[in-house]
């Protein structure tokens, strides 16, 4: 059954109101609004909703029916996604000319919402070839090794090895055998050039034998790890990724020392769906820390699948939309939507919009509608949606300048290091070195005011190396295009524990 | 319409930051200093000049360009450098400083109530006074109108 309204609020009553209230609050409503009466506007039409609420609620059978919609409606819950949507100004100047706004739209996991642990189907997949040799093969066996110690009985592992070829080293199985997972992870040895599709297909069949497809009942996931360049397979693996991304196994990918491809990581992840899912590991000490965080960030997933929508008025433009938290990317908006990916309960999301919005008359205005929809497994099957809508006061007169939200001013401060960041690596494509190398002096200098010293002098020494060899070093390239992604408006460091 | 101050990029108004330079464009009319009242500022200005007396110092590089300014604790002379986290009061860079054997922190000037000193901190190539080489960490007494010597960058010292 469909019910279109919300009774309770149509007669002002809260939702475990006796027979008595809903007599009562009918009676004074009826009298207010009756056809022959009442001078309000709309008065027959409030008139006629009064009384289907009235007949529905007093019905016993109907109201039991009424309620069981609500619950599972998830109505009377608390809602367990917070959308918070601020403006950089509540009040604009009627110049005659269009202004800049910025909105941060943050959306938190609800304390009163328990975040439920979902069975994990992980898969690994591992770099074994020449250049892994030593310490990093040991590094990766070791957060390997941590990973089968942090599995539950309910827990899926599978674990694949490649280099020119792959094999599974461990094949994933409900209740494995801890030892026996250890000692196999101990027996990788390396040798091999690097061919990521080989291990991507592998690791995508293992964990595919145990996927159910029921993002709430289960979280599969694959980690990939490489440390070299993939040739000539490229396309092929932002296939098996894409692929991945529909039957809901998203992939994180982890890239060591400066020999790999960063930008087809970042696109096998983002198509995968996880977007800005791909870290950046600048030595073998910090492999077994990359593991664990993520291990614990995906037993506190709280929703999945979030999609962004905004609904714009006439007035109002879309710049350019920005993820900032929990890392900085760039959103690009697909008939008014935007995917978003999964939330954690301690890691909010946050997202800026630049607006371009056009002069009005005095008074109040609606600038935009946001929705954000997703599944939260804590709360059942339906899809959890919160909306928010933005109004904004235009004035002929500012009494004052408006004081702008430090967070605001923080976000956008850091994003336009990122877009600093971005602009002086599209300069370096087309051969505008000049420019590029003044980007990154310019990009130092705002690092050194945040006290990100060492991304500073990561940017000044990228500057120097491009205005004498004409390229940035690997490295370099890869510290300052991850560098600047993690400067969002978060604590840096959410300890797992 | 705003324009960068700085690299003269236009934007519509209210925009935060200038994504050319990175500036804050909206802190131009935020933190303007207020205007003190006239009797305020007189006293302070007595108050100072009855302490002690203001100094100006000017470096004369020879066969380059002049800096002046005002001696209040110390000056640091020496190179700017940002990825070593070197932020000298007086740079000397543009004076062919690198070239020269100026080191990052070189020198530094400081003053006990009339009297002006010179002391090398502990510099690669040294600091002369009138053509003697300096103990580096121990301050000399200077003299308006003396030669100091950072590298082979030659200064005369002027005090007013």
């Amino acid at each position: 059954m469909e019910f279109e309204r919300d009774y309770y609020a149509i007669l002002g009553i809260p939702a475990d109101a006796g027979e008595r209230t809903i007599k009562q609050a009918y009676r004074q409503l009826a009298r207010r609004y009756h056809p022959d009466t009442s001078t309000e506007e709309a008065a027959a039409e409030r008139f006629r909703e009064v009384q289907e609420a009235y007949e529905l609620l007093i019905d016993a059978k109907q109201r039991a029916a009424y309620d069981h919609w609500r619950r599972q409606q998830g109505i009377d819950r608390p809602a367990p996604l917070i959308l918070r949507v601020i403006p950089s100004q509540a009040r604009l100047p009627c110049l005659g000319e269009s202004v800049a706004l910025y909105l941060l739209i943050e959306l938190v996991a609800s304390d009163e919402v328990e975040c439920r642990r979902l069975p994990l189907n992980l898969g690994i997949i591992l770099d074994r070839s020449t250049s892994m040799k030593g310490i990093r093969l040991q590094q990766v066996k070791k957060a390997a090794r941590y990973i089968v110690d942090q599995m539950g009985p309910d827990d899926i592992l599978s674990l694949v090895a490649f280099s020119d070829r792959a094999q599974v080293v461990l094949s994933g199985r409900p209740g494995m055998d801890k030892a026996l997972a250890r000692s196999a992870i101990s027996g990788i040895r390396s040798g091999g050039g690097t061919e990521i599709l080989q291990g991507l297909q592998l690791g995508l069949q293992e964990v595919e034998r145990w996927h159910t497809g029921d993002p709430l009942a289960q979280i599969s996931h694959l980690i990939l790890l490489t440390d070299g360049q993939t040739y000539g397979d490229e396309q092929e693996c932002i296939e098996i990724a894409k692929l991945a991304g529909e039957q809901h196994v998203p992939i994180t990918t982890m890239g060591i020392g400066s020999d790999w491809n960063d930008s087809l990581l970042d696109q096998m992840s983002n198509i995968s769906g996880a977007p800005g899912a791909s870290i950046y590991i600048d030595s073998s000490a910090q492999i077994a820390q990359a593991f664990h965080d993520r291990i614990h960030s995906l037993g506190s997933l709280f929703a999945y699948d979030l999609t962004l929508s905004i609904h714009l008025t006439d007035s109002v433009t879309l710049q350019d939309a920005y993820r900032v938290a929990p890392q900085i990317g760039k959103l690009e908006f697909v008939d008014n939507r935007v995917f978003l990916g999964p939330l954690e309960k301690r890691y909010p999301q946050a997202v800026v919009l630049e607006l371009l919005v056009a002069s009005q008359a005095p008074g109040k205005h609606r600038l935009l509608q946001v929705d954000v929809e997703g599944m939260v497994p804590a709360v059942g099957r339906q899809p959890v949606r919160v909306r928010q809508v933005l109004d904004v006061i235009f004035e002929t007169e500012l009494e004052r300048r408006p004081q702008i939200p430090a967070d605001i001013v923080s976000a956008m401060g850091k994003l336009t290091i990122f877009k600093m960041q971005e602009r002086a690596m599209a300069d370096i494509e087309v051969g505008k070195i000049e420019s590029a190398v003044n980007r990154l002096k310019n990009m130092s200098t705002r690092l050194l005011n945040l006290g990100e010293v060492e991304l500073a002098q990561a940017a000044l020494l990228e500057a120097g190396r491009l205005s004498h060899a004409g390229d940035l070093s690997a490295a370099g390239r890869k510290q300052i295009r991850y560098g600047t992604r993690r400067l969002t408006i978060l604590p840096k460091e959410v300890r797992y524990d | 319409m705003i324009k960068c101050p700085f690299c003269d990029s236009v934007y519509p108004e209210n925009t935060l930051f200038c994504e050319e330079c990175g500036s804050y464009l909206a802190s131009s009319n935020e933190h303007g200093t207020d205007p003190l009242e006239d009797q305020v500022i007189a006293k302070s200005e007595g108050d100072q000049a009855s302490k002690s007396s203001f100094m100006t110092l000017v470096l004369s590089v020879d066969g380059g360009g002049r800096i002046e300014l005002p001696l209040s604790k110390e000056v640091v002379l020496g190179r700017l450098d940002a990825s070593r986290a070197s932020f000298p009061d007086v740079d000397l860079s543009g004076e062919k400083g690198l070239e020269k054997g100026v080191s990052r922190r070189h020198a530094r000037i400081t003053r006990r109530a009339a009297q002006v000193f010179l002391e090398d901190l502990n510099s690669l190539n040294g600091t002369f006074l009138n053509a003697t080489r300096l103990v580096p960490e121990l301050p000399y007494p200077v003299k308006d109108g003396d030669e100091i010597q950072l590298g082979k960058l030659l200064l005369t010292i002027h005090l007013k």
